[in-house]
Order: C-alpha cells, then structure tokens, then sequence
C-alpha cells in the first residue's frame, strides 16, 4: 500500500465522501428509466427457459356432481341389465319366446323336425340350418318328435340298417321311401324329390347312407337350402 | 402476489422459479441497471452486449439460485456479469482496460459546485469512474453501483476485503482529485 494515498489503515466501511464524489456517486447511481435495455430479450429467454405453467383446469363441483351422477346412473343401469340377462326375465323379448340354452345342437345336415319342432309361426323368417327349437319341456316327457330324430341322429348308426333311411322313416313319420330308391326299377331316380301324399314335406335321401344323414324335411315349403321367409 | 401487501424478495423468485413472468420482470428491473453500469465501468463499448449474454446465463441457471435477499441476487448476477465480461476480453485477445488516468500534480481549487453540476448524468458519472484505474473502477462500480458490501465486493473480485477497502479509499481519492482537476481547468 501506498501511504502516501490518505491511507490510515481505518478498516471500517463508514466513508467521509468529499461533496464532489458524493454527488458524482449519486448521479451514477440514479434510478434507471424504464424500459431498461435489454428488458424484452430478457424476457423472451426466460419464456424460452420457463416455459408458463399451465394449471390444472379442476372441475367445478358442479361438474363433478353431474359426473357422479352419470357414473352412478350408467352403472346402474348397467347392473340392472345384467341381473336381467342372469336370471332370463327380460323384461320385453322373453315373453314367449325365450331360447333354451340347452337346445340341441343341430347339423346342417341333420333332420329338421317337421312338427312341432319349430316354434316360429310360418311368417317369420328362418334359415335353412336353423336350429330353432321349441322350449324344452322342464318335465321331460313333451320333447316331441323333433328331440326324438335329433337323439337318432346323434345315436350310433345301427349295423344292419342304414342310418339315413331310419331318420328319414322317422322324420316323415314312415312316408319316406328313401329305402326304395337309388334301386334299379323303381320309380324315381337318386336325387329326385318325392312328394308324399298329404303332406308338404319333401325328403330327399342319398342312396348311399352317410355318416350325417342329410334327410331335410320343411314344412310346408319345398327344400332350400337358404333363407325361407313366409 | 399475495393479497395488497408487496411480495417478499423470496415470493418473487420462487414465483419467478414458476415461471411468473411479472415476477421475472421485477428480478431483472432490480439487477438490470446494477449489471449495465458495472459493466459500463469495466468494458465501455461492449456493456449492452455482455449484458444481454449476462441474462441469458442468468435465466438458464435461475433455478439454481436459491438467495432470500435482494443483494445476494445482485452479487450473483454481477459475479456472472464479471464472468461473461473476463471471457469476452480473452476472447477479443486483449487485456483489460488499463487507466490513462495521471493524477495532477496538486489538487484543484475548492470551487467544486460547477463541477458537480456538470455531473448531470448517470453516463457522465460513469465516464468518469471509467477513467480510474480497472480495479479501483470495479470495485467503487461494486460497491457504490452495486451496492455490494465490502465482503460480496471481496468474494467477487478474489481479493481479501481490506484489499477492497483500499482500492475503495484509493478510488474515491482519485475521483476527488479528478473532479478537482477538472473544476480548476474550468475556471482557467
């Protein structure tokens, strides 16, 4: 240090300005005038850096009360549909016709009842493999004809005679001549449908029995293998 | 803000952490004018520019300060303000400015009123610290400027705060002796 510059060692910060530094101090340190440069370039960097915060928009209680309204409708409606379907009582399409779950299974190529098998009135549209079937009977003992060639069906085919000619026999209820044809001299030849008399339905049998015995029986309607509508 | 009541220096930058843009606004107002003089006084012709620079680095790492007083804010955007301005001068390859500044040879009358109405301007006053030797001119642009006490002075220059004391004393001796000088080259 110099101690010829006025230097006393006073180590303190309490300065004894001289007028003149004292109002060139306070002229370099007068408030700045706004906008101070640089202000907008300032800015713009911190927007870039901090990007604004977008609060989480809370739903009013109002909105959350018609929400929890619509949850609590829609999930009793819901609950409500559900115990329907479970115990079958559907308020408007089980009147009458309800279809058992436990309806046998029907091939294609299996013998459709020819009464009382279908329980649809003959307006109504059916497919040519529907498996409509009546309700069973919860006794056991008003099947019909229907259930009885379904279980022939699905019974192991005899050993002397063919399987198709006993479903056929039993499906136009002993009209079906399917053991007579296929046979030279006989009328009608494979293929052919033959009309019985005194009844609409029309069976056709291979002369050759098959596994699944395709004797189709419709009643009143000629064979298709489509749609029928009434 | 909180209610009618001015929000606490803290309130500002954790609203500023947020990324409140008035908030942001109020930290740059109040170090902005501290950083462009001080910068004014050590690199004259490249102040805006380093202060620009001084602000970009200030938004980056706002997070990380975390001072509950206005003057710690201030010390920790000027000790960025020294930073940016010490880079740019190796980057230009030049050393910092050295005073021209040659003390006269006895001191000036004491009619010192029209000097002292000359000094009308904030440039005027910091032209005229400008011509004082670099580090006497940083540290009275700290500590009057800036408002920096002897120990933040201290830590941002790297020099023990009697150190700062006396380039205080010495700074302030020679702005007399100019004001002086010049007072005396008016009257003749």
């Amino acid at each position: 240090m110099d101690p010829l510059d006025g230097w006393t060692g006073d180590m303190t910060d309490h300065l004894d300005l001289d007028p003149l530094v004292g109002g060139l101090l306070m002229a370099a340190t007068a408030p700045a005038e706004a906008p101070l440069p640089g202000e907008r370039a300032a800015l713009a960097a911190f927007r870039a850096v901090h990007p604004p915060v977008r609060k989480l928009r809370l739903l009013r209680p109002t909105a959350n009360l018609k929400l929890m309204a619509a949850a609590l409708g829609g999930g009793a409606v819901m609950v409500t549909g559900v115990a329907a379907a479970a115990t079958g009582t559907l308020p408007l399409v089980g009147s009458g016709h309800s279809h058992h779950s436990q309806t046998p299974r029907i091939h294609p190529g299996t013998v459709q009842p020819t009464h009382g098998a279908h329980a649809h009135s003959p307006s109504q549209t059916t497919t040519g493999n529907g498996n409509h079937a009546k309700p069973a009977d919860p006794t056991g003992t008003g099947q019909g004809q229907g259930s009885t060639i379904s279980r022939l069906a699905h019974s192991p085919a005899p050993t002397d005679v063919p399987k198709g000619q006993t479903l056929c026999t039993a499906a136009s209820q002993a009209k079906c001549h399917a053991h007579s044809q296929g046979t030279p001299g006989t009328p009608g030849h494979q293929g052919t449908p033959v009309k019985s008399n005194g009844s609409q339905a029309t069976t056709h049998a291979h002369p050759k029995p098959t596994p699944h015995a395709s004797a189709h029986a419709s009643a009143g309607s000629s064979h298709s293998a489509g749609p029928v509508s009434g | 803000m909180v209610g009618m009541t001015t929000p606490t220096f803290a309130e500002t930058l954790a609203a500023a952490h947020r990324g409140d843009d008035a908030a942001f606004t109020v930290l740059f107002r109040l170090g902005q004018p501290a950083v462009l003089r001080y910068l004014s006084v050590v690199s004259r012709d490249r102040a805006e520019d380093l202060a620009a620079e001084t602000w970009l680095q200030v938004v980056r790492g706002l997070d990380t300060f975390s001072g509950a007083e206005p003057g710690a804010f201030r010390a920790w955007i000027l000790s960025i303000a020294r930073h940016r301005w010490l880079d740019d001068c190796r980057a230009r390859g030049r050393r910092p400015r050295v005073s021209a500044y040659e003390p006269p040879d006895r001191p000036a009358e004491d009619d010192v009123a029209a000097a002292v109405d000359e000094i009308v301007t904030t440039e005027s006053a910091l032209d005229l610290i400008a011509q004082l030797p670099p580090d006497q001119a940083e540290v009275i642009a700290l500590r009057f400027i800036a408002d920096l006490d002897v120990a933040s002075t201290a830590a941002l220059v790297g020099k023990a705060p009697g150190a700062v004391r006396v380039l205080t004393h010495r700074g302030l001796r020679r702005l007399e002796t100019i004001l002086r000088a010049g007072s005396r080259a008016d009257q003749v």
